[in-house]
């Protein structure tokens, strides 16, 4: 699959966003608890994002030893971070974006079931939550076919959306044959959707994503640098909006916020959310939406392939 | 010839009085790495992989969104950076891979047209250390070659991220070349003696650099690299009463061209030209004025 750097180039596309909006902001919740890799679940590795517990990945091979540490952060997600933050969400009237992981969704019926229920939307985001990197094409499919339908099953809608954990150069086409996909979110190379080409040359709206305002710099292990306090994420956040919202002005943008249950949804940092969207309505012209409202949006309004 | 000698001594007790145009203190240049589409991937035949944020990569395939997050840097983060160096009326130093521009030539053409200094960065975004001398050679020439086709113009200068012992007597050797930035060891230009000739050294530095972004113990938040500008630039200033200094400001596109980091950079221009007798000045320019004022210092270290 080819790389493209120069994109939209110094044409940047006016395209807008509904009501003359100037920035389209989307929350993303990361929902993988459950889902993560585990002896418990067959595998021979401990996930390694944690909060705080150093795993040494060579050493474990192997020796399939559970962390119920670890396992149990994990779990804090599903339990106690997803309603936290649902509760925001409902209590700030924004509707947002699950990433969920077949899996996951499955371990939590009741949770998946809210999702719909407040009227978020559920995107895929594998049956497991591994990087596919170790699997084989069959493997990749396979995972990509089960996580559809766990999250169908579970939250009663099919999704319309992608995002890999770690996606490999087949996976877009892979999406393609799945079916029934409206846009991935597999990129982190542009702030406005764009046509990504698969390496059969098809063509898939990618919504892309990004890792700077995002969550996991809380849990991001050495030697890759990390958010030191739930107000240096409240800054990033702020950054970004108020510039994405000054080039709004001519150049409509959009903007992610990508969360995790078990580390945005902890007590200490679950007011920074609140915050930051309390900080975005105080602004004219902010379009709080969902990726498939943005995908069909810009399927409708944006350039053609 | 290997360079195996080391400079622990430099100016010593002869530092010279160095005076800048317009009697400034401080002489700050901003450097943007243009490196997007230059870095190790499998995808170029490399068996290493580079991360580009918060990513860990610890295996030797494609990382698709790791590079997607250099393709950003390439197709939007470019040219947010080229706007506010124009806002404010600062010209840069593009520390380029060959590769990267052959990637993108309308952003090579544009850096050129809007009169930021063009200086080569190897042809790959890799250590000149993993190469072969040969391979070296051919580093710098293909690094050349690509400024020329996509600009038209070749590099003043030279930058390697990581150079070897073989280095600089090479690029002394391609020819062309006004300078090298290849040390960390001053605050200011100085000569070496390489082969004979008498060589331009204009120092870089990494920690007034936004690849602390990226490492830890690193920035966590845009407002830790601006105080860490502001620390450099407050010491050089006052410094500079009686002994003028410059500061260089190492930027990346993929990580202060995020909508987020930009800010960053914006308010240190803004406060670094809230003072009088600053000069923001692209590296060739110091380098004339050195070789005009100061070229019969004699090289340190022999």
């Amino acid at each position: 699959m080819a790389r493209d750097l120069v994109g939209y180039g110094r044409t940047y596309p006016v395209v807008g966003w509904p009501h003359g909006a100037r920035i389209a902001i989307s929350i993303v919740v990361h929902f993988e608890e459950g889902a993560e890799s585990t002896p418990l679940n067959g595998d021979s590795l401990v996930e390694n994002a944690t909060e705080g517990i150093l795993i040494d990945q060579v050493s474990q091979v192997g020796g399939r030893r559970r962390d119920e540490r670890i396992e149990s952060m994990y779990e804090y997600g599903s339990r106690c971070g997803f309603w936290r933050l649902a509760d925001i969400f409902d209590a700030c009237d924004v509707k947002v974006t699950f990433f969920c992981a077949g899996q996951a969704v499955e371990r939590n019926p009741i949770v998946a079931r809210e999702i719909t229920t407040r009227g978020h939307e559920a995107c895929g985001h594998g049956y497991r939550w591994l990087p596919y990197h170790a699997f084989s094409k069959e493997e990749e499919a396979q995972d990509i076919r089960t996580g559809l339908d766990a999250v169908e099953k579970a939250v009663g809608q099919r999704p319309l959306g992608w995002h890999s954990r770690a996606a490999t150069p087949r996976t877009r086409s892979l999406l393609l044959e799945a079916g029934g996909l409206l846009y991935d979110s597999d990129s982190y190379g542009d702030d406005l959707p764009y046509f990504a080409r698969t390496d059969s040359g098809q063509t898939l709206l990618t919504v892309p994503y990004n890792t700077d305002v995002n969550d996991d710099k809380f849990w991001i292990a050495p030697p890759a640098a990390g958010f030191t306090n739930p107000d240096a994420f409240s800054s990033v956040m702020k950054a970004t909006f108020d510039r994405l919202w000054a080039e709004g002005a001519t150049h409509p943008k959009m903007m992610s916020v990508g969360l995790h249950q078990r580390i945005s949804g902890r007590p200490s940092r679950a007011r920074q959310i609140e915050r930051f969207i309390h900080y975005a309505r105080g602004f004219p012209g902010v379009w709080f939406a969902r990726r498939i409202d943005i995908a069909r949006w810009w399927l409708q309004h944006g350039p053609k392939p | 010839m290997p360079n195996t000698t080391r400079d622990f001594v430099g100016y010593g007790t002869h530092r010279p009085n160095v005076v800048w145009p317009g009697n400034a203190r401080v002489a700050i240049s901003l450097v943007l790495n243009f490196e997007e589409g230059a870095e190790r991937t499998p995808l170029y035949g490399d068996n290493v992989v580079i991360a580009g944020e918060g990513n860990v990569v610890d295996e030797a395939r494609r990382d698709l969104q790791g590079e997607s997050i250099f393709d950003y840097g390439s197709r939007v983060a470019f040219w947010r950076l080229m706007d506010l160096f124009d806002r404010y009326e600062v010209k840069a130093t593009v520390f380029g891979c060959g590769m990267a521009l052959e990637h993108n030539p309308e952003a090579a053409r544009e850096f050129i047209a809007r009169g930021h200094e063009p200086v080569a960065h190897g042809h790959r975004y890799a250590p000149m250390y993993t190469f072969t001398r040969d391979q070296e050679r051919e580093q710098i020439r293909k690094a050349v070659e690509a400024f020329k086709h996509t600009t038209g113009q070749r590099p003043d200068a030279w930058y390697s991220s990581g150079h070897s012992e073989h280095t600089r007597e090479l690029v002394v050797e391609e020819g062309g070349f006004t300078y090298d930035s290849d040390s960390y060891a001053e605050d200011i230009p100085y000569f070496v003696m390489v082969n004979e000739k008498k060589w331009l050294v204009i120092p870089y530095n990494l920690d007034t650099n936004d690849m602390k972004f990226r490492l830890s113990p690193g920035y966590s938040e845009p407002h830790d690299f601006f105080l860490q500008l502001k620390n450099a630039f407050d010491c050089l200033y006052e410094e500079g009463a009686t002994q003028p200094k410059m500061m260089s400001v190492g930027l990346h596109a993929r990580l202060s061209g995020r909508p987020a980091r930009i800010e960053a950079v914006e308010h240190f221009i803004r406060y670094a030209k809230g003072f009088p007798r600053v000069w923001f000045a692209r590296r060739i320019e110091i380098a004339h004025w050195w070789l005009d004022r100061y070229g019969h210092l004699d090289p340190l270290g022999s």
